[in-house]
């Protein structure tokens, strides 16, 4: 009895069944396509398959071409002013391969080239070569090719001469077209030398102004530079009485390099010599990454804008900032230029940080010797942050000892830093936290190295280079520039 | 003419004093079987005027029908037999059955010996026909009132329904065509009962002389019945006699029994040949070249009317022409005119009459009969046109996507609506200056595309899409487009959703007659996750899969329902030609399925073949060359690739998720999916539509999960995702997937009706359409509340005006932009050929790769590299950003680049000729003619230095042309319509000119100008037969 009730129950769910199966079937068939999907691998290369010929996605634009520029010998090639000769060094390095982002294929070459002549060759990488600083004129680092990428040569001279004394390293650089160099100063003697390079194939025209602690001074003053050549101007011709100049030069119809030297020659006492590198682009955060402290230093800042710039002044040593009680606050007027004493500190290398309110360049001065007798002068300008690889060449000058000086600020980077002794590379990583550098002894390197790793800081470096310790020291402070390793106009593709 | 007083129409007419009466003699001719016989016979019997004698010929050698009763058998003797005993003089005479009607009564005729000494008239009656009682004493009665009355011939009524006409008089022009006036069952409202005079009335029914039969020969047996009789009419007007119709006597006709109308070939055929017999000799030639004509043409019209058959038979009118049989004729029939041939004109019908017949015929065919109005659908509330539209479920579908698309486009701002008229950019869309001429010759010339450009020409997409543009550059009263083109693109991309949603409405009505649930549909289709995406990504491929993919759609469902037609099968054909072009993937898809249905559905296999094989044919042209160079390419489409980026997840995918801008959530999509499989257990069948939306619905989902699987290549540099895979777009096979979902919703609700329902059935019922219509809500709520992002902007062309100006003008310059990044600096020539406005996959341009050192060494200041400036026209160089200063420092400093303002973010100089050239051109022209003197422009009229100008050509001039080298294998450069050849060697194309004026042509030929032309004339034919015109019955019944 109980079946029949059943079979019909039955019968009227039977019309439905086909569409129930219907649905279960595709729910299923679908359930299982999208478990097979989701766990199974593999994939068809339909391009590969037709044998479609696919355009190679370019890699990395390496460099292919780099022109820098040292300025030789500065104390040469102003007429009517007599010539100095100097005695130095100039070398250039190759990185290691591994500095590049993706390996550089075909042919390259790289050269130091004093016009037509060629200086040094280098070849391969990592690879160092040095010569003897020309007589006259520039010098000129030029790298196509493979070699082209992560290529730097710096220039160095040493002079102990009763009339002339200081360590004088200066780094080789390419053009730019906006550049202010701080140094100089006021005192009997006291001689600057802007020496404007230009490394293109085409005549530039700089305008050069120099500024002052009340704005611009003196008239500015236009001269033309050849290609490949170099002018020299004697700054004091400019601005006589200005003692804190800072010098404006705008490249028009290329780019230009300019170097500023400044030697000091007070009555017979040699007082020192530098020659300044342009300083980082005007910003409103400064850092100058190596300073050498401790006996007098000055910081001097310039105000490029048409508004009065407030700046404070922050120290940064190995434990990170450094206290103090001084005044850490410059005033500098639109378009002008202020100096600061910097407190006094413990002896040694410190970073110095400039913020201001609108964009401002900054470099420092330190003094080495005693008030009355020889010494010298080192100039640390503000750098530009290492974006990707920076590094320098270090001459082979006897009895140098040289410090990279690295700093972080605005939080903690690390970097792998590179030093190239004898054409080894030797790399370690240096984790920076923010505001607290840390030094890297450079004892017989060729070469340094930095290769900016991960971190949100801002990684900074610069050189110390001295001779000699105490009031007899010889000192030379360079800022670690980056150095172009890659090129977004280096290669040119088609766009799809 | 000669009147006679009025007689009462019954009665006999009385003879004139001292004439004698005439004496009717009946001519009966049988079929060849007694049938009908006894019926004819007793209406003559009923004659109010008897004939004097009845003459029955028997053409039925002898056989016999059924009788009434169904056991015995009747002959014509037996039918005589009976007529005699009621008093009517009838004799018989056997008639071999193959001999010609015509030629028989001739001899019957002609044979029989007058009664009497008064004229003798013959009164022809074939079996088919059943005079009316009084027919005969009027058309005696008509005869006796004008003695040049020699034919004289009755009103056809139709047998069954004496109301309405059947024939009356045969009709013609002089050149012999026929008018079927009046029509076959056109009602007798006394509207042709004032005709009198005729050219000539059928043989059936009408009262002839017999004399006047006899001299004119009776009727020639060539011509056959109609053009037979024609001819004698004709020949009796020449000779001077009248021939008259008398509406007032009727007789009513058969089908076929009364023949006037051309209604076969052969008789169309025998009319042309009476008109060309009958004219005067010296007129044959141009009569028959006129025949010629209007056959043609009237052939076309037919044509262009949907009448093949028609159109076949004017066209075997020219057969008629044949000069032998005419002059054959004409000689058997030879007679002196007594009738001069233009006092016969009164009796031809005009031209005007033919042009109006035409007119007529095209109206019929332009406008669809009506249907039949009954009371039913009598509107007792009616409400204004307006409130119809507002409330017409369609408008509202349609009206709703168009305000989510709005709303889901909140982010695009009005910039995209003000800014359309240059096209957008974003997503696929990459934006171009051009036309349709651009595209016209982008799709046809032998050297085509953007940049430097090459000899790959473009899909059909571009002619295609060329037809619109053209149409919108030639409307009246709307602004010139930046971009026409783009425009065109646009307004696709823009309004896709409510497009899509019309589309779908229109093509639902195959699956389901409730308005408003194709209504829901509709606007589920056009707002679902897919559609979406593929508008917000600029997708132009997928946005008109959203339009095309309904129709196909539709197509599909009546052939696997048996219900298709010629038209549908031709309009889906046309959509799955116009979506394959776009998106060649589906239009696979589309041959496939048809093909499938081909197979296992009978009775439309050939509907089927041809919705299969129409697209291939129209197609496999393209798809073959452009497979040869890269079968991806096929697959990605236009705007249909991923390149780079991460697909959905698979059950991501299988809820209806493309990924990409403008996806909304899943969860909102997903309700579309469950409800379109619930949907599927409609019907207690195991096999039906359910069963096959079902088998795809796992198909298409499985090619949706393939597609990022299948690799097409690789991103290039200097775009984003750069050395990622490209891959097929997954909404591309998620579209079909969606419709499909669509119709098993709309078919299973469709058989949900809760007005038939009572109780927990009515509850049920209506909570399955609520379900349906939340999921359809669902969806669209997502999209509105997602959004299509702001991906997509109105395009903006870099150029300054300057550079427009000169790209599109006589010198059709070119410009260079450079993007540097960090693998190089992209760069790419803009010239007037831009006309790519949708990117598909990478193509590998050998023209553009090969001047790349160029482009570095211009980059980097190198001496020599001005020359890629005039090598390639360019007049322009742009560099995106500031990020290398070297760079600009170093441009600046290079002779013949002029910095310029700035422009959207681009770096700009001019770039002039330098040395000599600066002083003669103020830019690098795409023609220069070079002398050793001097360079001057050659105006470029169109696009890769096609032109076509005059020139004075100083001695020893060169025609130096700025496309790459391997452009002028490709061209053909003419002066004076003598061919040029290049000059060897030279590094821009070159070619000697003569000295002198020369009239100076490029071009660049289509190398496949044939294919061209076939899918040109096929998709026209296509689109023709697409249309829905005509008198088809079931347009007037199913609607």
């Amino acid at each position: 009895m109980s079946r029949l009730p059943r079979l019909a129950a039955l019968g009227r769910v039977r019309p439905a069944l086909p569409g129930a199966t219907r649905v279960l079937a595709v729910a299923g068939v679908s359930a299982a396509l999208v478990w097979g999907a989701g766990s199974a691998a593999g994939s068809l290369d339909l391009a590969a398959v037709s044998g479609v010929t696919e355009a190679p996605v370019a890699p990395e634009s390496l460099a292919t071409s780099i022109d820098a520029m040292c300025p030789g010998d500065e104390l040469s090639g102003i007429d009517g002013v007599e010539d100095t000769a100097v005695t130095g060094r100039v070398a250039a390095a190759t990185g290691p391969q591994d500095l590049l982002p993706v390996p550089a294929s075909g042919s390259g070459s790289a050269a130091v080239q004093d016009g037509s002549t060629t200086l040094a060759q280098l070849a391969g990488r990592p690879d160092a070569a040095g010569a003897d600083l020309p007589g006259s004129g520039p010098v000129a680092l030029r790298a196509v090719g493979t070699l082209a990428p992560a290529v730097v040569a710096a220039q160095e001279w040493l002079s102990t001469s009763a009339d002339l004394r200081g360590l004088v390293t200066t780094p080789c650089r390419t053009a730019g077209s906006d550049l202010w160099l701080l140094g100089g100063g006021s005192g009997a003697g006291r001689q600057e030398r802007l020496v404007l390079l230009n490394p293109g194939g085409n005549p530039v025209t700089a305008d050069i102004t120099v500024h002052g602690a009340q704005g611009q001074v003196g008239t500015p003053r236009t001269e033309t530079v050849p290609p490949g050549g170099r002018v020299a101007v004697l700054l004091d011709a400019m601005a006589p009485d200005e003692a804190a100049p800072a010098v404006h030069v705008v490249a028009d119809g290329g780019g230009l390099h300019a170097t500023l030297t400044d030697t000091w020659l007070d009555g017979s006492t040699a007082r020192g010599a530098e020659t300044v590198v342009p300083a980082a682009d005007p910003g409103t955060v400064q850092v100058v990454p190596a300073a050498v402290l401790g006996g007098g230093a000055t910081l001097r800042v310039a105000a490029p804008g048409a508004d009065e710039a407030v700046t404070s002044v922050t120290l940064l040593g190995r434990t990170g900032e450094v206290t103090t009680s001084a005044d850490t606050v410059l005033t500098v007027p639109a378009d002008g230029v202020g100096e600061l004493t910097l407190p006094s500190v413990p002896a040694g290398t410190y970073t110095v940080l400039v913020r201001s309110d609108v964009p401002v360049v900054a470099g420092v001065v330190t003094r080495v010797g005693a008030d009355s007798g020889p010494g010298d002068l080192g100039w640390a300008v503000s750098a530009a942050a290492v974006e990707e690889v920076a590094g320098t060449a270090l001459p082979g000058t006897p009895g140098v000892t040289r410090t990279l000086h690295l700093v972080s600020t605005g939080g903690a980077v690390t970097a792998e830093v590179t030093v190239v002794v004898d054409g080894e590379p030797r790399t370690r990583t240096v984790s920076l936290l923010a505001g607290r550098p840390a030094d890297v002894d450079l004892a017989g390197a060729g070469a340094v190295w930095v290769e900016r790793g991960s971190g949100s800081g801002d990684l900074r470096g610069g050189v110390v280079s001295t001779v000699g310790e105490g009031a007899q020291a010889l000192l030379s402070e360079v800022p670690l520039d980056p150095v172009e390793v890659s090129s977004p106009v280096s290669r040119a593709f088609p766009l799809p | 003419m000669t009147l006679a007083p009025p007689r009462p129409a019954d009665a006999a007419p009385v003879p004139a004093g001292g004439v004698a009466a005439p004496t009717v003699t009946a001519f009966v001719v049988t079929h060849r079987d007694p049938s009908g016989l006894a019926a004819l016979l007793a209406a003559v019997r009923a004659q109010t005027q008897r004939p004097d004698a009845v003459v029955v010929l028997d053409r039925t050698g002898g056989s016999a029908v059924p009788a009434a009763d169904g056991e015995d058998t009747v002959t014509v003797a037996d039918v005589l037999e009976d007529v005699r005993a009621h008093d009517l003089p009838v004799t018989a005479l056997a008639v071999p059955p193959r001999v010609p009607v015509r030629r028989a009564l001739h001899r019957a005729v002609a044979e029989l010996e007058p009664v009497g000494g008064g004229p003798a008239l013959a009164w022809f009656l074939p079996v088919g026909t059943q005079p009316e009682p009084d027919a005969l004493v009027r058309l005696v009665d008509a005869w006796r009132r004008s003695p040049s009355t020699g034919i004289v011939g009755p009103k056809h009524v139709d047998l069954d329904n004496p109301t309405r006409l059947r024939a009356l008089s045969i009709r013609t022009t002089r050149g012999g065509r026929l008018l079927a006036r009046p029509g076959a069952g056109e009602p007798d409202q006394g509207q042709y009962d004032a005709v009198t005079d005729v050219l000539a009335v059928p043989l059936a029914g009408s009262l002839l002389e017999r004399d006047l039969l006899l001299r004119l020969r009776g009727w020639e047996s060539s011509f056959g019945d109609v053009g037979a009789d024609l001819d004698l009419g004709w020949r009796a007007q020449l000779s001077g006699r009248r021939v008259v119709v008398v509406p007032r006597s009727r007789v009513r006709s058969g089908p076929g029994a009364a023949v006037t109308s051309a209604t076969t070939s052969a008789r169309r055929r025998a009319a042309r040949r009476v008109a060309l017999a009958r004219a005067p000799w010296w007129s044959g030639p141009f009569l028959a070249l006129w025949i010629a004509v209007t056959s043609v043409v009237a052939a076309v019209g037919l044509l262009l009317l949907k009448r093949p058959r028609s159109a076949w038979a004017e066209l075997t009118a020219l057969t008629s022409l044949d000069p032998v049989r005419g002059w054959r004729a004409r000689w058997r029939t030879r007679h002196r005119a007594a009738v001069r041939r233009r006092d016969l004109g009164s009796v031809f019908e005009p031209r005007r009459a033919v042009l109006t017949s035409w007119g007529d015929a095209v109206h019929h065919a332009l406008v669809p009969p009506q249907a039949p109005i009954g009371d039913a659908t009598a509107d007792l509330n009616p409400r204004s046109w307006v409130v119809k539209v507002v409330r017409h479920p369609g408008v509202l579908a349609v009206v709703s996507a168009l305000g989510v698309a709005a709303v889901a486009g909140r982010d695009l701002g009005l910039g995209v609506l003000t800014g359309l008229g240059s096209g957008l950019t974003g997503g696929e869309l990459v934006g171009a200056r051009t036309d349709a001429a651009g595209l016209w010759h982008g799709w046809r010339d032998g050297w085509t595309g953007p940049g430097l450009g090459g000899p790959e020409q473009s899909g059909p997409w571009s002619a295609l899409l060329a037809a619109p543009t053209w149409v919108l550059e030639h409307l009246p009263l709307v602004p010139s487009a930046g971009s026409p083109a783009g425009l065109v693109v646009g307004l696709l991309v823009v309004l896709a959703m409510p497009l899509g949603a019309l589309s779908a409405y229109l093509a639902l009505r195959v699956v389901s007659r409730r308005r408003w649930l194709r209504a829901l549909a509709a606007f589920g289709w056009a707002v679902s996750g897919p559609a979406a995406a593929a508008v917000a990504q600029g997708r132009l491929g997928a946005v008109l899969a959203l339009v095309l993919l309904p129709a196909v759609a539709a197509g599909l469902w009546l052939l696997a329902t048996g219900r298709s037609t010629a038209t549908s099968v031709f309009a889906s054909a046309l959509a799955l030609v116009v979506l394959g072009a776009f998106a060649p993937v589906l239009g696979a898809l589309g041959v496939v399925l048809a093909l499938g249905l081909a197979l296992v559905r009978r009775g439309g296999r050939v509907h089927a073949l041809l919705l299969a094989g129409v697209p291939v044919a129209v197609l496999l042209p393209w798809v073959l060359r452009a497979g040869a160079t890269s079968w991806p390419s096929l697959v990605a489409g236009v705007g249909l690739a991923d390149w780079g980026g991460s697909a959905p997840q698979p059950w991501r995918v299988a809820l209806l998720d493309a990924g990409g801008a403008g996806t909304p959530l899943v969860w909102t999509t997903a309700p579309l999916a469950a409800a379109g499989v619930l949907a599927l257990a409609r019907g207690w069948s195991w096999r039906g539509a359910s069963a096959a939306l079902g088998a795809l619905v796992p198909l298409l989902l499985a090619l949706a999960l393939a597609a990022p699987r299948l690799r097409l290549g690789t991103v290039p540099a200097g775009v984003a995702n750069a050395g990622e895979p490209v891959t097929p777009w997954v909404g591309t096979l998620l579209l079909p997937l969606v419709l499909v979902l669509v119709l098993a919703l709309v078919h299973g609700l469709d058989a949900v009706r809760p007005g038939s329902l009572t109780g927990r059935a009515r509850l049920g019922a209506r909570g399955l359409l609520v379900t349906g219509v939340a999921a359809v809500l669902a969806g669209a709520a997502g999209v509105a509340a997602q959004g299509i992002g702001g991906l997509l902007e109105p395009w903006h062309d870099p150029r300054p005006a300057v550079a427009v100006d000169q790209a599109e003008g006589a010198f059709a310059t070119r410009s260079l932009f450079v993007v540097p990044g960090e693998r190089g600096a992209g760069y790419r020539f803009v010239g007037r050929e831009d006309s790519v406005l949708v990117r598909s996959l990478p193509e590998t341009r050998e023209a553009d790769a090969a001047v790349a050192s160029d482009v570095t060494g211009l980059l980097a200041a190198v001496p020599g590299s001005e020359d890629l400036v005039a090598a390639t026209a360019a007049d322009l160089l742009a560099i995106r950003g500031e990020q290398v200063p070297e760079v600009v420092r170093r441009l600046d400093a290079t002779d013949g680049l002029q910095r310029i303002s700035p422009r959207g973010g681009w770096q700009t100089w001019r770039l002039s000729p330098t040395d000599s050239d600066s002083e003669a051109l103020v830019a690098s022209p795409r023609l220069r003619l070079v002398t050793a003197d001097e360079t001057s422009l050659v105006v470029a009229t169109g696009a890769h230095g096609a032109t076509d100008t005059r020139v004075d050509a100083p001695r020893g001039a060169r025609l130096v042309v700025a496309e790459p080298r391997a452009w002028a294998e490709h061209a053909v450069v003419t002066a004076d319509g003598r061919a040029l050849r290049p000059v060897a060697d030279a590094q821009s194309p070159t070619y000697d000119l003569p000295t002198g004026s020369v009239h100076l042509t490029v071009e660049l030929p289509d190398p496949d100008l044939w294919w061209h032309r076939w899918q040109l004339f096929a998709v026209a034919v296509l689109a023709f037969l697409a249309v829905p015109f005509g008198r088809r019955e079931t347009r007037v019944v199913g609607r």
